[in-house]
């Protein structure tokens, strides 16, 4: 198996992260360009490291495999770093709190004190991320993903909270959750 | 009627979706199903509550999620609310006193729900807050 390049790997590690998504939400996500996204994308599918349904791209084992491999590269050292562990554990308790916001504002059809409370915990986060970008730059863009989403909630737009299609904020968590895992070299818990 | 097994509800619906229950162990039985092009054909049943590589089935409109632990309150039951999609969680079986437990070793429990459903065609019903019920249809 080659190696993947520094871009080729911000595609398909975005393609690993949303699981399912177009050509231009990848490019847009990993900011890249459209055409360049594509053409990533094109290549790995000749090599049967994805596939295409419905016009958006899904992993296919051997990409996913290429995808850890260049994590394992690039962040082994990061993986016994202490600060980047605690960093961790600590994001865990803020995760608890965001997923259960999430549901009680689900519940609570869009309530604006929850919805304020929830957005107070994403800019937390956004907060501490900005301590992991000196180690893992490309970080910055879950912090203008987060700043973006809150902004057009801000506006008015629910929508941005959890909506599964969209750049929402719940989505760039799910994203960031899955990215930090892969960094630190932990599975999810199944 | 009578239910097989139930659990937590992720969120109240009348909608009663059926089919024949899938058991999805990893990402490549997902893409297997999905490649298929018999996804809403089936009920599909999960071991955990953040089964990420579920995402694309979701996507792709798959009818009904039955997980074998795992809360509402997790990513797979946010977005089972958000694509309107009933999911019945930390399902048990209703003549088992097995139950799953936190941190302990389930295997033996995740067997027996395997192989009490995978196969059978079966209906859900989310209509109460609480439990979300399985029956068995034929």
């Amino acid at each position: 198996m080659t190696a993947l390049s520094e871009n080729e790997f911000l595609v398909l590690n975005g393609a690993h992260l949303k699981k399912m998504a177009t050509a231009k939400e990848l490019a847009r996500a990993v900011g890249v360009g459209a055409a360049e996204a594509e053409a990533v994308l094109n290549a790995a599918a000749d090599k049967g490291q994805l596939m295409v349904a419905e016009g958006k791209y899904l992993l296919l084992p051997d990409g996913t495999n290429a995808v850890h491999e260049f994590y394992k590269t690039a962040y082994g050292a990061l993986r016994s770093n202490q600060s980047v562990l605690a960093w961790y554990e600590r994001f865990e308790t803020i995760n608890d709190q965001f997923i259960k916001q999430v549901s009680e504002w689900q519940s609570a059809d869009g309530d604006d004190r929850i919805q304020a409370r929830l957005i107070k915990t994403v800019e937390r986060l956004t907060k501490n991320i900005q301590e992991l970008t000196p180690l893992i730059p490309r970080y910055q863009a879950y912090v203008d993903r987060f700043g973006a989403s809150v902004a057009l909630v801000d506006q008015g737009e629910k929508d941005y909270v959890c909506k599964p299609t969209l750049d929402s904020v719940h989505n760039v968590w799910f994203e960031f959750h899955e990215d930090i895992l892969s960094v630190i070299g932990r599975p999810r818990d199944t | 009627m009578s239910y097989v097994a139930e659990g937590y509800n992720s969120f109240e619906t009348k909608k009663t979706p059926s089919g024949i229950v899938k058991y999805l162990p990893d990402p490549k039985s997902v893409i297997a199903l999905i490649q298929s092009g018999k996804l809403k054909e089936h009920i599909l049943l999960v071991q955990g509550g953040t089964t990420t590589f579920l995402a694309p089935a979701l996507s792709m409109g798959s009818i009904g999620v039955i997980t074998m632990s795992g809360a509402p309150e997790s990513h797979l039951g946010i977005l089972s609310r958000e694509f309107q999609m009933p999911c019945v969680m930390t399902a048990y079986l209703t003549d088992s006193d097995s139950r799953y437990v936190t941190g302990g070793n389930n295997n033996a429990h995740f067997a027996a729900i395997i192989k009490a459903l995978e196969g059978k065609k079966v209906q859900l019903h989310c209509e109460d807050r609480e439990t979300g019920r399985i029956a068995i249809i034929s």
